[in-house]
């Protein structure tokens, strides 16, 4: 499905790291705007995905466009620049204070970046209590650094968000709160958004759209009552077998 | 004396030697810091040149430090400079390991968070990969700072500065407690070192401490660089004494030192210990590393400037002062009178039985005398062949006895004739007489200052200060000086005093 307004756009790619087949002749389109949620088991291939996106890894075969223009051909630093990056374990930089952490991005160009929020903004905009400026992530709570990571990914006002599986280390009342402040935060800046989950929940509970993936492939992508209306495969079926069009389903990949 | 007293009584000398023993030190840390740390990094970068790398710093890292200064010596001569390559060369392992292990054991989700959020390479090493790898490395500079400053004790026996001077002297002049003092002061300043690296080791993970600690341990350093720096005592008019590893030269380099200070405002260091003699001083006082440094006239002469005929000794005193003002740019100035040569000394029971007072008198009697002298002494062209040709000896028998057997082999009868170097200790108080080369066989070593021209036209009230030190020392004289450093174990300096004050130049 290729569209208009179409900010990343996968053609036939293809990724192996040596022997091993992780992405096989992927291609699929993703809108301006849009919360695509990436679902599947581990290995599947799912942040090989997200590292394509911002040149972390190249493709073997096929091409990845972002922003409309073929990354092979572009700038990788500017391009991660104007990308937000959350990972699995956030990632913070230990050694410097939630401020420089907010500020490394922004910090990075040669001329500090106009129109940037100002710290207590960002700080707002992710539910953080600006008072924590100044500590150090080891001084801070797990949901609490995990708000840190996010409002790093989104100090250089970033278009579009790449989340790896970044909720999965905190307390299932703190993912909540977080899953809440990123729909708000998504809605509020017009973000767009790949979130990779292991959650079947919280991919029902974000996505505008899901995608599933299985065998080094995306078998399914579509929105949630589509794909829970018309599961392409047993796989899929087996997967949102008590999925109701709330979301609420324990099941976890 | 003990140890505590001696480091009190010449507080100043051991403050000098400390700050001279912490910017060698502390120039061959902060270099070995740099090129370390950027072989760290490099070797990190480039896996492929890490064991290659690793390996040459590690062989080097296993040389023995005296060899190592050996090997250096023919490259970069003697002095500070080889100490502080030396130095460098060792401090370098420590360094590269702890670099290249620092930054391979920063975490990796970190790293790849900083590559995936638009890091260029340069900023990923120098605001994530080097500040998380720097606890480890401040491990390494905490083990290579302690290291050096130990090793760089060694450094003075080829003519660097430093406490080691302290120890070197301590051997030569075979004094325990000044060995002592030097050893303790090196490892004080080894533990206290080791504690501060250690205490900011400590605050590192913290960092909001570890931001204070960085402070407070250079404020602590500039604290006590400006104090010792102070007390090493300091003016506007200085100017440096240098001389050889001998009891000899450190006696006549204090008398110097001490005459200096008694009548001019002039501060005098000095550099002193330098083994090798000739072939230190001299480039030394070329280079203005020192100013003033004692001379032997037969050195000066056969060594030096390589003549092979002796002239008359006035002659040889004019001409050397002219060549090494017009060759070097240094003078001649005050002959102490001393002459440190071969003699040849007989018993004095010999010299009554026989009445002898000079060689000739000597050659007379000599079939009826055995001769002794160290092996060496038959071997040189100047030796006993031709001291017997020009003299006419004709002894008995002649045999080999090694230096320090001498005396003794004199004193029991064995011999009656030996050779001597004329200023020596043990000849003082011995029961030896000591005759006249009448016909001038042996080359004369006569001592005096050679200073640098342009020492005196800065200073003029030098020379009236070095020509005090004219035939101010009779060979029995500096024979007896070196007997109480030799044998009696007296600080040079307090000897040098004390003939001072007997002379009645001193008060």
């Amino acid at each position: 499905m290729k569209s208009e307004q179409a900010i990343i756009q996968f053609s036939n790619v293809s990724k192996s790291y040596g022997e091993t087949l992780v992405l096989d002749d992927v291609s699929v389109s993703i809108e301006e705007g849009e919360f695509l949620m990436l679902i599947g088991r581990s290995g599947c291939g799912k942040t090989t995905f997200l590292k394509l996106i911002n040149g972390l890894l190249e493709p073997d075969a096929g091409t990845v466009s972002v922003f409309g223009e073929d990354i092979s051909s572009v700038d990788k630093i500017s391009l991660r620049r104007s990308i937000g990056y959350v990972i699995q374990s956030v990632g913070l930089f230990p050694h410097m204070t939630v401020r420089k952490n907010i500020e490394y991005v922004p910090g990075l160009f040669r001329q500090y970046p106009e129109g940037i929020w100002p710290l207590e903004k960002i700080m707002k905009l992710v539910s953080l209590d600006p008072d924590l400026k100044n500590r150090y992530p080891a001084e801070l709570s797990g949901g609490q650094r995990q708000r840190v990571g996010i409002a790093r990914a989104l100090a250089a006002r970033p278009k579009l968000l790449l989340m790896d599986e970044p909720f999965g280390a905190v307390d299932e009342i703190t993912r909540k709160q977080l899953q809440g402040s990123i729909k708000d935060i998504k809605d509020e800046l017009g973000l767009t958004i790949i979130f990779v989950t292991h959650s079947v929940e919280e991919a029902f509970r974000l996505g505008d759209r899901i995608a599933i993936f299985e065998d080094h492939r995306i078998i399914q992508i579509d929105k949630p009552e589509n794909i829970l209306k018309n599961p392409a495969d047993a796989f899929v079926k087996a997967l949102i077998e008590t999925t109701d069009t709330d979301g609420k389903n324990n099941n976890k990949l | 004396m003990s140890v505590i007293d001696i480091i009190i009584e010449r507080k100043g000398w051991f403050l000098g030697l400390v700050e001279q023993h912490l910017i060698l030190a502390g120039v061959s840390i902060l270099l070995a810091g740099v090129i370390g740390l950027l072989l760290g990094i490099l070797v990190y970068e480039k896996k492929s040149l890490a064991k290659v790398v690793l390996g040459i710093t590690n062989m080097l890292y296993t040389i023995p430090d005296i060899a190592m200064f050996g090997f250096l010596i023919p490259l970069t001569g003697i002095g500070n400079k080889t100490a502080i390559v030396a130095l460098t060369i060792y401090a370098l392992l420590p360094m590269v390991r702890n670099t290249y292990t620092g930054l391979d054991q920063v975490d990796p989700d970190i790293v790849e968070a900083a590559i995936g959020m638009g890091s260029t390479k340069r900023q990923l090493l120098l605001k994530i990969q080097l500040p998380l790898a720097f606890p480890v490395i401040l491990t390494g500079i905490r083990n290579m700072s302690v290291m050096t400053i130990s090793i760089a004790g060694i450094a003075s026996f080829i003519g660097a500065g430093g406490l080691g001077q302290a120890i070197y002297r301590g051997i030569a002049t075979n004094n325990q407690e000044l060995m002592l003092a030097g050893s303790i002061i090196i490892a004080a300043i080894a533990i206290i070192l080791d504690l501060l690296f250690g205490m900011w080791e400590q605050g590192v993970n913290n960092h909001r401490k570890f931001k204070r600690g960085v402070v407070l341990v250079l404020l602590l350093l500039v604290f006590l660089a400006a104090v010792i720096h102070l007390n090493a005592g300091r003016t506007g008019k200085q100017i440096t004494v240098g001389y050889d590893n001998t009891a000899e030269e450190a006696v006549i380099a204090n008398i110097l030192i001490d005459l200096i200070e008694e009548e001019t405002d002039i501060t005098v260091e000095e550099l002193g210990d330098l083994s090798g003699g000739e072939t230190v001083l001299l480039p030394a006082a070329l280079e203005g590393e020192i100013d003033i440094y004692p001379e032997y006239t037969g050195t000066a002469w056969l060594t030096i400037l390589k003549h092979t005929e002796i002239p008359d000794q006035e002659t040889l005193n004019a001409q050397l002062n002219s060549e090494y003002k017009e060759q070097y740019d240094l003078e001649w100035l005050g002959m102490y009178g001393f002459n440190d040569s071969y003699g040849l000394a007989v018993s004095n029971e010999a010299a009554e039985k026989y009445g002898l007072k000079t060689y000739s008198d000597l050659a007379e009697v000599s079939e009826n005398l055995t001769f002794g002298a160290e092996p060496g002494f038959y071997e040189r062209a100047d030796g006993y062949e031709g001291l017997c040709k020009s003299y006419g000896f004709k002894f008995k028998k002649h045999s080999d006895i090694t230096f320090s057997l001498k005396y003794d082999a004199i004193q029991e009868n064995k011999v009656d004739v030996i050779t001597v170097f004329t200023t020596d200790g043990r000849l003082s108080g011995a029961d030896v007489t000591v005759l006249e080369d009448d016909l001038e066989y042996f080359p004369k070593y006569l001592c005096g200052n050679v200073i640098r021209s342009e020492t005196l036209e800065k200073y003029p009230e030098l020379r009236s200060v070095l020509e005090q030190t004219n035939d101010l020392i009779s060979d029995q004289d500096m024979s007896m000086l070196n007997k109480q450093v030799e044998i009696d174990g007296k600080e040079p300096a307090a000897v040098a005093r004390e003939f001072l004050k007997n002379k009645g130049l001193l008060p």
